[in-house]
């Protein structure tokens, strides 16, 4: 009865240091300023291209409806290159996997424009973040991407 | 005694579920916040987007003769500068160039039926993928909705074609774009001039290619009763050339350079009551 009294404690003890550390927030960013984010992203040093953000047009060429986002920046270059950055915050978490499948065909499609247009971009395009995180959900394409993790890292995405 | 012993162990155990609870209210719960009001309104500030796959087609604005007027004069006067409304009937069909135009240009109220890599030799094949769901291609796009205007830009992805070649495959393109667009006016604008660097480093960017390329694309408007929209001269420089602080590569512009192109179409078409 000892032994099992000290492990019920000691299982106790466990789950209220998760609950009070918050069970796993930091992988779980919240209420993130996109457009400060999505600017810092393409001020990085990670860039060549010329970028600018163009969100009346970003969700139609995405193919995402007006109605699965809450907020989003989408950043483009001046078609020299595939360079992108595209933040999402979703309405709700169907909405952010419908977002992150239209991010995939996103990527698909850069690639089938650039493989014969300009082939050294697809490799960038390989390499493309592209992920979901909550109600986040992030499509990145540059040049340098582990400059651009550092700056994802910093507002709380664990990105692998 | 044991008893009494159970029932303090009961007492502890209840007392942490209850922390436990109380913890979990006060830290837990993240990632659960997905109905919190948007912190950026930004997104009330949208624009109609312009897709032709998303809009339900309009009727197109018909006109009553088929304007095939020029006879051999295919150049555009300048006049007042149109606003986005003159675009309504409109459709872009283009090259990444063209895409930018999209992205930066400033006009939503139009249809557009761009890619990067399009081409004379493609535009038949290539998929839209982006703004029309995979599915469409530009005549595909062009025989479904008639339309008042169609401006076409191609060719700089062709500047290492024979010239002769190109010339033969774009009037081709053209006189097939205006079976399907009969009544519309068919604005063929010119190739963009390339920066300085890009000509002197390139063997087939340069001036010269592309001005030569103008002049054939100058005469197919003429046979074919097209307008040639002169988009060359405004954008490049004294010398011809694409002033080196608007472009990174050469050949597209930075972004900030695409709506003074935008300005030079809106300034430039024909007048019809």
């Amino acid at each position: 009865m000892k032994k099992l009294t000290g492990a019920i404690s000691a299982l106790l003890a466990v789950l209220i240091l998760a609950a009070a550390s918050g069970c796993g927030a930091k992988t779980v960013p919240e209420n993130i300023d996109i457009k400060a984010m999505a600017s810092e992203i393409v001020k990085c040093g990670a860039y060549t291209d010329s970028m600018s953000d163009s969100v009346s047009t970003a969700l139609s060429l995405y193919g995402i409806d007006k109605a699965d986002v809450s907020d989003f920046d989408v950043y483009f270059s001046s078609l020299a290159t595939a360079e992108e950055c595209a933040v999402f915050k979703a309405s709700g978490s169907e909405a952010a996997a419908r977002i992150l499948t239209a991010c995939k065909t996103r990527q698909s499609s850069q690639v089938t424009s650039y493989e014969n247009y300009v082939p050294t971009e697809v490799a960038k395009i390989n390499a493309a973040i592209i992920m979901q995180s909550g109600d986040y959900v992030l499509y990145i394409v540059s040049n340098n991407q582990s400059t651009v993790k550092t700056v994802l890292e910093k507002y709380g995405f664990t990105v692998k | 005694m044991e008893k009494r012993r159970s029932g303090s162990y009961i007492i502890v155990l209840l007392a942490c579920l209850v922390l436990v609870m109380l913890a979990a209210a006060l830290f837990g719960g993240s990632g659960k916040k997905s109905a919190k009001a948007p912190e950026n309104t930004a997104l009330a500030a949208l624009t109609p987007t312009a897709s032709a796959a998303a809009q339900t087609p309009a009727p197109a604005k018909s006109l009553s003769t088929t304007p095939v007027p020029n006879n051999g004069k295919p150049d555009i006067p300048a006049v007042a500068k149109a606003d986005d409304k003159f675009f309504s009937d409109s459709v872009f069909v283009g090259n990444s160039l063209v895409d930018g135009l999209y992205l930066y240009g400033g006009v939503n109220t139009c249809d557009w039926l761009s890619g990067t890599g399009l081409s004379v030799a493609n535009a038949r094949t290539q998929k839209l993928s982006d703004k029309h769901g995979g599915s469409c291609t530009v005549m595909d796009a062009l025989a479904a909705k008639k339309y008042g205007k169609v401006y076409v830009q191609l060719g700089i992805n062709e500047i290492g074609m024979d010239q002769d070649d190109f010339a033969k495959s774009y009037g081709k393109l053209l006189s097939d774009i205006r079976k399907l667009q009969p009544s519309a006016d068919i604005y063929v604008m010119s190739l963009t001039p390339v920066s300085a660097y890009k000509s002197a480093h390139s063997p087939y960017f340069t001036h010269d290619r592309v001005v030569s390329f103008n002049k054939a694309i100058y005469k197919l408007c003429a046979e074919g009763g097209y307008w040639y929209l002169d988009d060359f001269t405004p954008l490049a420089d004294k010398d011809g050339y694409l002033p080196s602080a608007d472009t990174k590569d050469g050949v597209h512009f930075v972004t900030s350079y695409y709506p003074v192109w935008m300005d030079v179409i809106r300034t430039h078409y024909i007048e019809r009551t």
